[in-house]
């Protein structure tokens, strides 16, 4: 700033009273601009937070329809898990009714091939080694875990694997073959095999006790 | 404060503290109630019998530079000896022609509108609170200039010591009614009069921007006028005598127009054109002219350089040990080729027009408008 080396005297000869009243209107102005500045901001945070409120409002009530949409939904998957447990249970009732008639199919065909020379005095069922005991639907009352439900599966639950002993007596030793040659032309055993064989003591000439063992398919395929 | 240390106030730190402290001087400090911001510019208006000036400086990166400049000629005369009739709406258009900006303007005044009184003031006076010095102030300018103290509006400020006359105070005055019908016209137009500054002043301090005056440099300022002719005394940068002086250039117009028979505006351009130095003549007629005219204006510049020489005579005889250095020429009239020469030779003191040059690329004016740069800095520097 070029700035004299002494001071040049600088005297304004307008009246005091002018000077006062431009510098009143200068405060005056200048506040009622910071009035009306602070009155914007204040508008701007008022319109702010009424926005905000707005929008923290509707996104409450979004979260809350959304909270009431999980809340069925998980009400329908317990349901649906309700009725996936029952259909299980009955699934298992019905793999087991298929399974007595088969038994009862592979037993009335056992009984069917005796010939009428041919005494059946006993028919055993016994089970196989370590073979699971014999299929109960406990699975109904299981929890809904992934393992049990694996368990309640018809197809990979443990099938009962029995042999079946068959005792009585025979009139002759070839009806005693022609028996044991119709079980094993049959298909429903693996194998037919001769576990005992005794002459009747006492009995008319040629009558034999004998006990067979017949296995399932299941154990040998 | 003793009276000794307040009169060399005005060229030493003190003084320098107390105008810095009031922005306007001691004499005011009372009057103004601070600013809400320090000015960063000022549209100052210099109203002449020809023409009107204004200009405005800013504050841009703490240096001041030279927004714009106005020139503006009368088509007619418009002012009038008491400065009443200031041609206002045109000063209210100012501020919205050019590169100008702001609502508020400064005017410059020179004597007669504004007059000047070199007061000695006892120094008990003096140590009064600055509003009873005001109203003593006051109540003097009234009584020498008989008008009510109520109706006039009185400014002061201090001059260097050493007067034999005891003179230590120089008070300026202004009808105070005129100033607030100023401001009330101005106000109607929607322009704010933010001050009312002495010409000489002005002058000063555009004179400051170029030359750096010693604190007791004693170093005259002839402001040449068309309608009339003033002439300051300036101790350092303090104005400490202001006279009005006979010459104007529209006296030297009538003069050459009734000698030539021609009309004044051709005798206004010979005048302009060819001046007073035969120096400067390329030609043998174009010498003759220059001697013509300068033996027709002998008598009037004869005049006006004796009065130079009383007025300084007057002031060594009242500041004895001070030394007479130079004179600036400002005003129309020193724009007449060999006037400046003409004075420095009767005078035998260097003479030279206000002027500056844009080398530094801030500041720029010439003799007409460096009243209105000058009262733009003064502005910018007060706050």
């Amino acid at each position: 700033m070029i700035r004299p080396a002494v001071n040049v005297p600088s005297v304004s000869l307008v009246p005091a009273a002018c000077c006062r009243a431009r510098a009143r209107d200068q405060h005056a102005r200048a506040w009622a601009l910071a009035v009306l500045a602070a009155s914007l901001i204040l508008a701007g945070l008022f319109a702010t937070r009424v926005t905000s409120r707005q929008a923290v409002g509707e996104l409450a009530s979004r979260l809350a329809y959304a909270e009431t949409g999980r809340s069925a939904i998980q009400q329908q998957l317990a349901l649906a898990r309700r009725d996936q447990q029952t259909l299980s249970a009955r699934m298992l009732v019905l793999a087991g009714l298929v399974r007595d008639q088969h038994w009862a199919r592979r037993l009335a065909a056992l009984l069917a091939a005796a010939p009428d020379e041919i005494v059946l005095t006993g028919l055993r069922l016994e089970p196989v080694g370590d073979a699971a005991p014999a299929e109960k639907p406990a699975a109904a009352s299981a929890p809904a875990t992934t393992a049990a439900r694996e368990t309640l599966r018809p197809a990979a639950a443990p099938r009962p694997v029995q042999l079946v002993r068959v005792s009585g007596q025979a009139g002759s030793n070839e009806v005693l073959q022609r028996f044991v040659s119709a079980l094993r032309e049959s298909g429903a055993w693996a194998a037919v095999s001769m576990q005992q064989l005794t002459v009747v003591e006492g009995a008319a000439a040629g009558w034999l006790t004998f006990e067979l063992e017949c296995r399932p398919r299941e154990i040998d395929p | 404060m003793e009276r000794e240390s307040l009169a060399t106030a005005a060229g030493n730190p003190e003084q320098a503290r107390a105008w810095d402290a009031s922005g306007r001087g001691a004499g005011c400090a009372f009057l103004r109630r601070e600013p809400l911001a320090r000015r960063r510019s000022a549209v100052v208006v210099d109203a002449g019998a020809t023409g009107l000036r204004a200009a405005q400086c800013e504050v841009v990166r703490r240096r001041v530079r030279l927004r714009d400049v106005l020139r503006h000629r009368w088509s007619a005369s418009p002012a009038d000896e008491s400065g009443a009739a200031l041609p206002l709406c045109r000063i209210a258009r100012a501020p919205l022609q050019g590169d100008f900006a702001g609502d508020a303007v400064t005017l410059l005044l020179s004597p007669p509108t504004v007059q000047f009184h070199a007061l000695s003031v006892p120094d008990a006076v003096l140590q009064q609170p600055p509003d009873r010095l005001h109203d003593a102030l006051r109540l003097e300018v009234s009584r020498e200039a008989r008008v009510e103290p109520g109706d006039i509006e009185v400014r002061h400020w201090l001059l260097p010591s050493g007067h034999r006359q005891r003179m230590n105070v120089m008070a300026i005055s202004i009808p105070a009614a005129l100033v607030r019908g100023w401001v009330d016209s101005l106000a109607e137009q929607a322009v704010c009069l933010r001050g009312v500054l002495p010409l000489p002043c002005a002058h000063v301090r555009a004179v400051c921007t170029r030359f750096a005056p010693a604190a007791r440099e004693l170093w005259g300022l002839l402001d040449l006028g068309a309608a009339r002719s003033t002439f300051t005394a300036v101790i350092g940068a303090t104005p400490c005598y202001v006279r009005n002086l006979s010459a104007a250039t529209q006296a030297w117009r009538q003069r050459l127009a009734s000698a030539l028979d021609v009309d004044a505006e051709r005798a206004g351009d010979l005048l302009f054109q060819y001046g007073l130095s035969e120096a400067h003549a390329q030609r043998e007629a174009e010498y003759e002219l220059r001697r013509v005219l300068a033996d027709l204006l002998r008598d009037p510049l004869n005049d006006m350089v004796r009065d130079l020489e009383r007025c300084f005579a007057y002031l060594l005889q009242s500041y004895g040990e001070l030394e007479a250095g130079r004179i600036f020429v400002a005003g129309g009239g020193a724009l007449v080729p060999g006037v400046c020469e003409f004075i420095e030779l009767l005078t035998g003191m260097r003479t030279e027009p206000i002027a500056r040059g844009d080398e530094r690329g801030d500041l720029a004016f010439d003799v007409t408008t460096a009243g209105a740069v000058g009262g733009a800095l003064l502005e910018v520097d007060c706050p």
